[in-house]
């Protein structure tokens, strides 16, 4: 049987490819947008801001998955750490946003 | 941003993609030196958009690493609050630097990577430890079709060397695999494919730490970054493909020689000469 931290990893190599594939679709649909299909209503700047932001989030939700699959394994250290990270990322958003 | 200026971006990013996959670089340390030098993109502009290429080259390889047992996902997590917490730091110092500062930085590293780039990479024999430890690797190496064993040795060291590549990515916009491969290859005895794996499994995580401050700081430009992005994934996924059939002494060679004239013209814009 598959272990907790097995489905992690396959959960957070899903949220990475998923995440990369979304984000270039609002990148690509925004460049389209701003420069071939002008007047559709909406507004490219704004579909490339989430595609940038999809991409910035994609890593962030695979800690946060491992995070998940490491509690449920109990491997406290692991669990710990990755929730270290999470912090870390959290005041790099913080400092980017003061 | 003119149309015809954002598709030329797209076609030198996915070259620089390519050329960055086929040296196991990933896109970065190309994209700022065609950014800053060819389209006279602001320098933190141009590390803001190479950050984001890093990110979205990292986590597709990522996901195929994962998914291959290559990387060493223990090893990854327990690495990444150093490469993070660094690439924090370099992204506050960058954001300090003028631009002109950071060229001058990015010519000498440049220089200093070629060394390695061109000595190459002698792996020492892998060992597997008496006593087993969570961190212990496997993975199937399809070249020698046997199954790799590894220990990890030196974690430390690694955790040390790991917040120096990450305030080297954050500072200057590239992945910072090529301080971190060789450590964990020559310091931690892994195995270069495994080092690889691992050090990119790091760096999506990595780049966003910075790139978020960047982005904070109002030096992303959305079209320029989202056709360079687009363009390096798209190259970077056709060079992983051809790195598999070149096995080329000479063009590594020939890269490093690449690299030291790019280092070279940073310096000479950076401090004004001719």
């Amino acid at each position: 049987m598959e272990s907790a931290e097995q489905s992690a990893n396959a959960v957070a190599r899903l949220a990475l490819i998923t995440g990369v594939t979304v984000s270039f679709a609002f990148l690509i649909a925004g460049l389209a947008m701003q420069y071939v299909a002008k007047g559709w209503g909406v507004d490219p700047s704004l579909l490339l801001r989430i595609g940038i932001a999809m991409l910035l989030g994609t890593p962030v939700i695979r800690v946060a998955v491992l995070a998940v699959g490491f509690v449920r394994e109990r491997r406290t250290t692991f669990a710990l750490v990755t929730f270290c990270i999470l912090l870390l990322l959290g005041a790099s958003v913080v400092i980017g946003l003061r | 941003m003119p149309l015809t200026q954002v598709l030329v971006i797209f076609v030198v990013g996915a070259l620089a993609g390519l050329i960055g996959a086929l040296f196991g670089l990933g896109g970065g340390i190309l994209v700022v030196p065609i950014l800053a030098i060819g389209f006279a993109v602001p320098m933190h502009t141009a590390i803001a958009t190479s950050l984001l290429c890093v990110i979205a080259t990292s986590s597709a390889a990522a996901s195929r690493n994962i998914r291959l047992g290559v990387a060493n996902v223990r090893l990854g997590v327990l690495l990444e609050p150093w490469t993070v917490a660094g690439a924090i730091l370099g992204g506050l110092i960058a954001h300090m630097l003028p631009g002109v500062t950071l060229m001058k930085i990015f010519g000498a590293c440049i220089i200093g990577m070629a060394i390695p780039m061109a000595r190459g990479l002698r792996e020492r024999p892998v060992e597997e430890a008496p006593t087993p430890s969570s961190l212990d690797g496997t993975y199937f190496d399809g070249a020698i079709e046997s199954e790799v064993r590894y220990s990890v040795e030196r974690l430390p060291a690694a955790m040390g060397i790991s917040s120096m590549a990450g305030v080297v990515s954050g500072m200057l916009g590239v992945g910072g695999g090529i301080i971190q491969v060789p450590a964990l290859t020559l310091l931690c005895r892994i195995p270069m494919k495994a080092a690889a794996a691992t050090s990119n499994f790091m760096m999506g995580v990595t780049a966003v730490a910075s790139a978020v401050i960047y982005y904070g700081r109002g030096y992303v430009s959305a079209p320029l970054a989202a056709a360079c992005v687009v363009g390096v994934f798209v190259g970077s996924r056709a060079g992983v493909r051809l790195s598999d059939r070149i096995h080329g002494e000479s063009l590594r060679k020939a890269f490093a020689v690449v690299m030291v004239v790019i280092g070279i013209r940073f310096l000479v814009k950076a401090y004004g000469i001719g």
